[in-house]
């Protein structure tokens, strides 16, 4: 316990001073001054309470715990919390300082920071507790990182002084093989890391890089939920969690945080007053300030930065989960149909039975968005193996104990006359399945199986939450870019609604022929 | 009596031995002995749930026996250790409700068995079908589903599928008693033509006609025991038994 203080001391002293100027005060203060009315939360000690919008995870959302009365809403993204605000169903949002900026030119005209901050706090990486030499390689990187001044042009090209200097600054690797370096974060948390043309890029990504130079590794970026980086860097899934980490106490006991590299502060985010609103356009109108027409909103959503691509890429998984797990649960399904079959009907493979039974039970039992979090994060915790591979696994797996009762009730429902006359001929009981019930059976189930593979389809959807970027990751990623919610969101119910219409199409075609086939 | 003659002259098929039956505290069948010889063609006749549908389907073990023994030409059927699929290759079996396959038409359904069982090559069981479908009068409807044929057509083809086994004797449970009265006829006729063969038969049936007219021996059982056993002239113009009296007034009104 005094270990962990004294870690915890450690890093309170060594905040990193130069980058204070950069990023804070020198930035804020003209904003300070013009912060227009807002209604609601008008300061820090205004917050007694109301409703505080908080992404799941963050400082924000551990400090906000503390106001009084307050009714903390935990979002999955910084994004939902702010359209949550927009949309008045909260009153605030705490959230980092730089990320709060991006949101807030997004929204000039609805949103502003508070002058007064809401906490200060340091950035750290995360690394495992039982890889203390990485921690101190880690360590050692920073500190050179920091003294060489490359961390100082890094911060500054993302958060510059002048607009002017935006950008002038870029990192890239120079260690192009050898062992990996896999860093989780979750890019949805600009400037320190998000997506742009379909790459992830930020601070903590430009650092990542320069720590793996200094290691002599190669970095490989892992995006994922920000809750579930401490997790995947305890399990082994990634070496290094960077993601603007606060160091708290509570983390701490979880995971080793390396010296702060930055320091932020938590602001909180308010409307603004209506009244300031049309005040605040009066004076801005004059500027190119429109309200962007529709075409100009799926220009923004679809068309810049190749934006679309992550459209594409998350229906490709999506349609590559959606089949492959298909013919696993539909392989598996029936092969656990005849098992419950081959017993109830002769008494045969009394074990399997049980074993397949138990199967049906803790598959039906369980969440299946538990099921692919405990298949990636538990099962396969030390493996480094392909995400759309988990999901077509976990996904199969899950499919396969619905498609087995959809299957034996097919079976069932095939007259016993069936099976005794195959027996009386002298069948074995698995000619008489494939040649004669299971083509009566498949045809009188085809409709529930189709409605099992719309439902797989549409449930291949929480394939995020294991940071894999199916379609609607991908609809999520442009929603946290564009700070959107309408456009993206129908796209990605449209396609949907387009492949399941599609795949109705296709098992009502296949019931059309088996019926003309048989009559 | 006249069946102890019978007995002697042909060769014993299927000796049953104290043959028991229960579903769970119900005694289906109450120790049961006969001996069926090739070329015997036997009706078995009772009253309704008197247990000879049970008694036709323990022979081919499709029920269980819950006691005695069953010896098919030679071989302990009721063994642990014996085979019961290679059994039932050897013994047709034609049901009340037909039990086509519906799936296949109705030359698929004949040539299924003899070649998944690779007692024929293709060529070989298609030949066979043809053969067996003309017999039945039915080759025309050879690519036919189930579902396109009559009750009649379907037992007759039922029938030709339990042949192309090449069986030793053939169980026929209730065959017309799901049909239309005019279809009665075409599969009693059909039988006929087989008991004429030489096929030894054993038929669960409520047709008197053909108890008397084409079965050389008919037996009795009523409350799961053999109350009558012997040639037809025997079991209908002089029976023994109050129960077969009773039984018969009331079928042959």
């Amino acid at each position: 316990m005094l270990a962990v203080f004294a870690i915890f001391c450690t890093f309170s002293v060594c905040v990193y001073a130069e980058n204070t100027d950069t990023s804070g005060s020198a930035a804020e203060s003209p904003a300070a001054a013009s912060v227009p009315e807002t209604e609601g939360v008008k300061s820090a000690d205004d917050l007694t309470g109301k409703k505080i919008g908080v992404q799941l995870g963050t400082t924000g959302a551990i400090l906000a715990e503390d106001v009084k009365d307050a009714d903390v809403q935990k979002f999955n993204k910084g994004a939902d919390a702010i359209m949550a605000l927009n949309q008045k169903k909260i009153d605030c949002v705490i959230i980092d300082e730089q990320t709060a900026k991006a949101f807030v030119s997004a929204n000039k005209n609805t949103l502003a920071i508070l002058p007064d901050s809401f906490a200060d706090e340091d950035y750290a990486a995360v690394i495992s507790k039982d890889r203390s030499d990485l921690l101190k390689q880690v360590n050692t990187a920073i500190d050179e990182i920091k003294s060489s001044g490359t961390l100082n042009k890094i911060v500054s090209s993302y958060i510059p002084e002048k607009e002017s200097d935006r950008g002038n600054y870029h990192y890239t690797q120079v260690v192009s093989q050898g062992e990996k370096l896999i860093m989780a974060t979750n890019a949805q948390f600009p400037p320190y890391e998000y997506y742009e043309g379909g790459e992830i890029t930020g601070i903590d990504v430009e650092i990542g890089r320069a720590i793996a130079d200094k290691l002599g590794r190669v970095l490989v970026i892992e995006d994922m939920e920000f809750d579930s980086i401490i997790g995947a860097v305890k399990s082994g899934k990634a070496d290094i969690g960077i993601a603007g980490f606060t160091v708290t106490e509570d983390r701490a006991k979880q995971i080793s945080f390396s010296n702060s590299y930055a320091n932020s502060k938590q602001v909180i985010i308010a409307r603004i007053k209506a009244s300031a609103v049309s005040a605040a356009e009066s004076t801005v109108s004059s500027d190119e300030e429109e309200v962007p027409t529709f075409i100009d909103r799926l220009y923004t959503n679809f068309v810049k930065d190749d934006r679309w691509k992550y459209l594409t890429t998350g229906l490709w998984n999506t349609l590559q989960i959606t089949f492959f797990a298909m013919v696993i649960g539909v392989f598996l399904g029936f092969l656990l149909a005849i098992i419950r079959v081959a017993h109830d009907k002769n008494g045969r493979v009394p074990v399997l039975n049980v074993i397949a039974k138990l199967y049906i039970t803790v598959i039906r039992g369980t969440p299946a968005m538990v099921q692919l979090l405990i298949i990636y994060y538990v099962i396969f915790a030390s493996v480094d193996i392909n995400k759309v591979l988990v999901a077509i696994i976990a996904f199969g797996l899950n499919s396969a104990a619905y498609v087995s009762e959809v299957v034996r009730s097919g079976i069932m429902s095939i007259d016993n006359g069936q099976f005794e006359a195959g027996k009386s001929l002298g069948l074995k009981f698995s000619t008489t399945m494939i040649h004669v019930i299971l083509p009566q059976a498949f045809k009188n189930i085809l409709p529930a199986l189709g409605n099992e593979f719309i439902s797989l389809l549409k449930e291949t959807s929480i394939s995020g939450y294991i940071g894999l970027m199916d379609l609607t990751r991908g609809g999520d990623i442009i929603r946290s870019v564009t700070y959107e919610a309408f456009i993206p969101l129908i796209a990605v119910a449209l396609v949907y609604l387009f492949l399941v219409v599609l795949l109705s199409a296709g098992v009502s075609r296949l019931e059309r022929r088996l019926k003309k086939n048989e009559r | 009596m006249n069946a102890d003659n019978k007995k002697e002259s042909g060769e014993v098929l299927i000796k049953v031995e104290n043959l028991c039956k229960s579903f769970g505290d119900n005694v289906v069948l109450n120790d049961i002995s006969i001996d069926i010889h090739k070329g015997e063609v036997i009706s078995v006749i009772g009253p309704s749930g008197c247990g000879k549908s049970t008694f036709i389907r323990s022979l081919n073990l499709l029920e269980t026996p819950t006691g005695g023994r069953i010896i098919f030409d030679g071989e302990d059927i009721t063994d642990r250790g014996c085979d019961r699929r290679l059994v039932r290759e050897k013994m047709g079996m034609v049901f009340q409700q037909f039990n086509l396959f519906d799936n296949l038409t109705v030359k698929k359904n004949i040539m299924l068995a003899p070649v998944k069982l690779k007692l024929m090559n293709k060529s070989e069981a298609e030949e066979t079908t043809m053969k067996l479908l003309k017999n039945v009068g039915l080759e025309d409807k050879a690519n036919m589903y189930p579902s396109q044929l009559s009750g009649g057509q379907k037992q007759r083809v039922a029938i030709a599928r339990s042949l192309a086994m090449n069986p030793k004797v053939m169980l026929f449970d209730e065959p017309t008693s799901a049909l239309d009265p005019e279809m009665v006829n075409e599969v009693l006729n059909i039988m006929n033509d087989l008991a004429k063969k030489g096929m030894t038969m054993v038929v669960v049936t409520h047709e008197m006609g053909f108890a008397k007219g084409v079965s050389n021996r008919v037996i009795f059982i009523d409350g799961g025991k053999i109350k009558e056993d012997g040639t037809p002239e025997e079991v209908f113009s002089n029976p023994n038994d109050t129960r077969l009296r009773d039984f018969l007034k009331s079928v042959l009104k």
